[in-house]
């Protein structure tokens, strides 16, 4: 039964408006025409014998000619960054809207696990919450009651079972949804983004569920951590303005496609101004052309930085570090001289140049963004800190979700066993 | 164990008559889980109503109460005068402001059924027409514990019962039915854009005055042919004859306005689900 194709999405398209006043406009069209038995080819319509339609003015396509097919245990990992047009796939994959082009067929029940805590009212207990919420997932009475101890265990409510959901803290309101959720055995399974919230025994309490769930269903898994897309996904869609950037069944190629989409920032500088950077040039071994500032290599390679430094003529000396930063600007790596403490670099005719490697770079799978900070030799001035000077994409196929993966030197032991 | 065959569903664009006939289709198989959503939701919005109210149901029975309390204060005090048709005036007052409220709530009810979902109606997979089903269960609730009033009424102006007084709840359900078939018509576009709930509030304060609630059906002039059109009229002038006996009703007209509006109001319901994809795409996130 494993072969059963249980989604299928052919050349889907949908069309959204940036304004909502063309927006609703637009609406009131489609309505009327939704209405009108008769409606012919409409230019803001939709599909008429396979041709899709155009856009109206202030539209633009939110997903662009998308196609998949998932079958019963297969797990699509859908990855964009936010606006790729991912939640309304979702939503046409839900049957909520329709689309303006292409087609969707789904077969067996559907359930999205997505704002769980949707349909709750602040006012009722848990309890009831729990019947109402079940009613609107598609359980009966029947269902629910007979599952109800399972679902209050899951959700670790305990006393507040029959306290207003409103005095619940948002974690335990986020439980209660999941716990209902997952009772529903659907076909078709729609995770987006729900195992943001929680703490983390809870979180691995859900992706166990879901572990249980996905072997009996077809998966489309949204998330922006891609350890979780390694983990669970053995299918990738990498979405970019709504459109195909990559899919397939590489998942660590489908990722790196995902981690290149990191939408550059600009330069910027702060700092004094007495120091300015004339170049930042990167490379690996072997040596590799860069493309638009940014070097690719795989984890472990090695990675050489040189800069070119200009200073006003009053400053001599100074200290020169380099920042790395991942695609959440967080910094996760900096490249340091003796005693912990930037390089100290002379300046002759005010320029100076400097070079420094790293033998293994060690950083986890993903684009990093290299600052430059020249400060004086004290900390106590810094002349120039210059952000987003280049950027490094490593490639690593690994589920760590660490920044940095290091290859330890191991030995086995042995274990006395006193008798 | 052979497996049921699974649900098919293919989403994609429909066209004229073909949506017609999924929505009809959807309507028809969804109806039980519609059903059972619609006394859920029903029962939770109730629940939760009457959680934050120490009167509870004192507020369904007084806008009517109020209403009448004004007209006849008005009559009294010669401000308005007006013809009371051979009964009482408290009387004339307090049935007319019961068949209208049945309607106003259910005209209401059909408007605002859609605005507290939207949250959740553009995540989650539901039949959508358990919003509407539960806004008529609660404008039915509404009008029967209005039309409580009519009793004590008759009791204090003596008016003898009349066997016609037994089909009284008809009018009461036809003009719940008058109500829901404008209200659900105007859904889609009402959803859409704000200013036709506001419109029809506004003209509901006209339409107050076109129908034979606090004063009887003028004899001759404007008003009396804007107040025939109005399809409430005869659901009034009938639902209050069979209570007090008297012989104002206009059978045929009551039979042609309820009718007709139930079949605007099962049209509607089809409407409604034939743009419902169209509607949550504009209801954004």
């Amino acid at each position: 039964m494993n072969d059963e194709t249980l989604v299928e999405a052919e050349n889907v398209s949908k069309k959204f408006s940036r304004s909502l006043k063309h927006s609703l406009w637009y609406g009131t069209l489609d309505l009327a025409s939704a209405l009108n038995p008769f409606s012919g080819e409409g230019d803001g319509g939709t599909e008429r014998e396979g041709r899709r339609p155009s856009l109206r003015s202030q539209e633009f396509w939110a997903v662009d000619d998308i196609s998949f097919e998932l079958k019963r245990g297969d797990c699509l990992g859908l990855v964009g960054h936010n606006g790729a047009g991912k939640s309304t796939l979702l939503k046409l994959v839900n049957g909520l809207i329709t689309p303006d082009a292409g087609s969707i067929t789904t077969r067996g029940k559907v359930a999205a696990l997505i704002e769980l805590d949707a349909g709750f009212n602040p006012i009722l207990t848990g309890r009831e919450n729990i019947y109402n919420r079940g009613a609107l997932l598609g359980l009966s009475r029947d269902d629910i009651r007979s599952r109800f101890d399972r679902i209050v265990e899951f959700a670790e409510i305990g006393d507040f079972l029959d306290a207003p959901v409103q005095n619940y803290s948002s974690g335990m309101r986020v439980r209660l949804g999941f716990a209902v959720a997952v009772q529903v055995q659907p076909d078709v399974l729609i995770i987006d983004e729900v195992l943001a919230v929680g703490d983390i025994a809870f979180r691995f309490k859900c992706l166990n569920a879901i572990g249980e769930l996905m072997s009996t269903a077809a998966v489309i898994f949204v998330s922006h951590t891609m350890p979780q897309i390694f983990r669970i996904c053995n299918q990738i869609l990498v979405m970019d303005h709504g459109s195909t950037a990559f899919a397939g069944k590489d998942v660590s190629a489908g990722v790196a496609t995902y981690q290149s989409l990191f939408r550059e920032s600009p330069e910027s500088v702060t700092g004094s101004g007495e120091i300015t950077v004339r170049s930042l040039e990167l490379d690996t071994e072997p040596s590799q052309a860069e493309t638009d500032g940014c070097v690719r290599l795989d984890h472990g390679a090695p990675l050489s930085v040189s800069a070119v430094l200009e200073a006003v003529p009053a400053i001599h000396r100074a200290r020169v570090q380099f920042l790395f930063w991942n695609a959440e600007m967080l910094p996760v790596l900096e490249i340091m001289a003796d005693e912990l403490k930037g390089r100290i670099i002379e300046f002759t005719d005010c320029m100076s140049e400097i070079h420094v490697t790293l033998p293994h770079l060690e950083l986890n799978a993903g684009k990093y963004s290299i600052s430059i900070i020249a400060a004086s030799e004290n900390y106590s001035r810094i002349y120039c800190r210059h952000d987003n000077a280049g950027y490094v994409q490593v490639d690593a196929g690994s589920p760590s979700g660490a920044h940095v993966l290091t290859i330890g030197d191991w030995s086995n032991g042995k274990v006395v066993v006193r008798s | 164990m052979v497996k049921p065959a699974l649900e098919v569903r293919v989403n994609k664009p429909h066209a004229g008559l073909e949506s017609f006939a999924f929505a009809v289709r959807s309507l028809r198989d969804g109806f039980p889980h519609a059903a059972h959503l619609a006394w859920r939701f029903f029962l939770r919005d109730t629940q939760a109503d009457f959680r934050q109210s120490l009167l509870g149901y004192v507020w369904l029975l007084a806008p009517p109460l109020a209403t009448t309390f004004v007209w006849v204060f008005l009559n009294r005090a010669n401000l308005v005068r007006v013809g009371n048709g051979g009964i009482p005036y408290p009387v004339f007052v307090i049935t007319g402001t019961v068949l209208w409220t049945a309607f106003n709530g259910s005209i209401m009810a059909m408007l605002s059924s859609i605005g507290p979902a939207r949250g959740f109606m553009a995540k989650v997979q539901f039949p959508h027409e358990s919003l509407i089903y539960s806004g008529i269960i609660k404008a039915a609730l509404d009008a029967a514990v209005a039309s409580v009033l009519t009793l004590p009424a008759l009791v204090i102006y003596h008016i003898p019962w009349h066997t016609t007084a037994f089909l009284f709840p008809v009018a009461l359900v036809a003009s719940l039915i008058v109500g829901a078939s404008l209200g659900l018509f105007l859904l889609p576009i009402a959803t859409l854009y704000s200013d036709v709930a506001r419109g029809i509030q506004l003209i509901l304060r006209f339409g107050f005055f076109l129908t034979p609630i606090a004063f009887p059906l003028p004899a001759a002039g404007i008003a009396r042919k804007l107040m025939t059109l109005n399809p409430l009229t005869p659901v009034v002038l009938t639902g209050r004859g069979w209570l007090t006996g008297t012989s104002e009703g206009m059978p045929v007209a009551f039979i042609g306005a309820t009718v007709g509006c139930a079949v605007l109001a099962a049209m509607s319901l089809i409407f409604f689900k034939v743009v419902t994809p169209h509607l949550i795409e504009r209801l954004g996130e």
